[in-house]
């Protein structure tokens, strides 16, 4: 056994697990590690269930590098050859700043009160709990109606930034979707938000409809607005005797709203 | 010689081959500890991690 290296590597401060290979007992591994030294966990009769082709029971040891994403980045079948390489390999590893997507909120949920054609915003935190900036590059929906603002983001490591997200719904009834968020966070490529909510459609006061189209639009208005300061009964919707501010309110909430 | 095939077959069952390729991910394992947890190398995402294989030489 070569105790340099897990002295070695285990100053680094990164994370090392001993595959026991030679399928010692509990107590064979307590006494090699009262021997040793060695404070890392051991775990039990690895050479009955894994074989990575790496080291055997009777050889020399050997060690296995694995990145900060899970990838193997050396395979050493002896840990005495070219421990000088493991080591640089791990300190250039350990200075590897990756950055880590996390949103507290488990969806975006904009309750029952939704109108259709009236505009709803949430809040969302974005927050980056690695160490190298995030940068979101693109945030989309496949429901409609959604807007995000602001479109892309950068964060940098422990730092957290707010998402407007705008629902205008443009039919009534449930409306669910996704938010995605695409990150150079290695582990969460394309984060997912569940969007739920419900709209109710609100229709237009039948009697604004002054031109007869079936819509209330821009023609409605300039008709309305001819008849203002008017007593033409047509227009004077709150039935006050004369066309005026009031009335305007009233037209205003229906237009661009269906008739029933 | 149909008992040396069981025999052969059933330690390969026994002792599945991992993939290990540098430039690969990790395959997983769980293995218990000598303190009782079980250990996987997808608990250290994110963490240097060094697997250190023992033999008794």
């Amino acid at each position: 056994m070569d105790k340099q290296v897990w002295q070695v590597v285990g100053q680094k401060g990164v994370q090392v697990l001993g595959l026991d290979l030679w399928n010692g007992s509990q107590t064979q591994l307590a006494t090699f590690k009262s021997i040793t030294g060695v404070t890392f966990p051991l775990l039990l009769k690895a050479g009955e269930k894994v074989n990575f082709g790496v080291g055997s029971a009777g050889s020399v040891d050997a060690l296995m590098v694995v990145d900060r994403k899970g990838i193997i980045q050396r395979i050493s079948n002896s840990s005495e050859s070219a421990l000088g390489t493991t080591v640089e390999l791990i300190d250039r590893l350990l200075n590897t700043r990756i950055p880590a997507i996390h949103i507290p909120a488990t969806g975006l949920n904009f309750g029952t009160g939704l109108l259709v054609g009236e505009a709803s915003t949430l809040t969302v935190r974005v927050e980056n709990t690695g160490s190298g900036n995030l940068s979101i590059s693109e945030i989309r929906s496949d429901l409609s109606g959604i807007t995000v603002s602001p479109s892309t983001l950068l964060i940098g490591p422990g730092g957290n930034r707010e998402l407007q997200v705008t629902l205008t719904p443009g039919s009534g009834g449930p409306l669910s979707g996704q938010l995605y968020l695409t990150s150079n966070d290695p582990d969460r490529t394309v984060l997912t938000l569940p969007i739920s909510g419900t709209a109710t459609v609100v229709f237009a006061d039948p009697r604004v409809d002054f031109t007869g189209d079936g819509q209330i639009n821009l023609a409605d208005f300039i008709a309305f607005a001819r008849a203002y300061n008017s007593s033409n009964p047509t227009y004077d919707l709150d039935e006050n005797g004369t066309v005026g501010f009031g009335d305007f309110v009233l037209f205003a909430r229906s237009f661009g709203r269906p008739l029933p | 010689m149909r008992y040396l095939l069981s025999i052969l077959l059933s330690l390969a069952l026994a002792t599945p081959a991992l993939a290990a390729d540098i430039g690969q991910l990790v395959t997983t394992f769980s293995l218990q500890g000598t303190d009782g947890r079980l250990y996987s190398p997808v608990d250290y995402r994110r963490k240097v991690l060094v697997l250190y294989f023992m033999g008794y030489s």
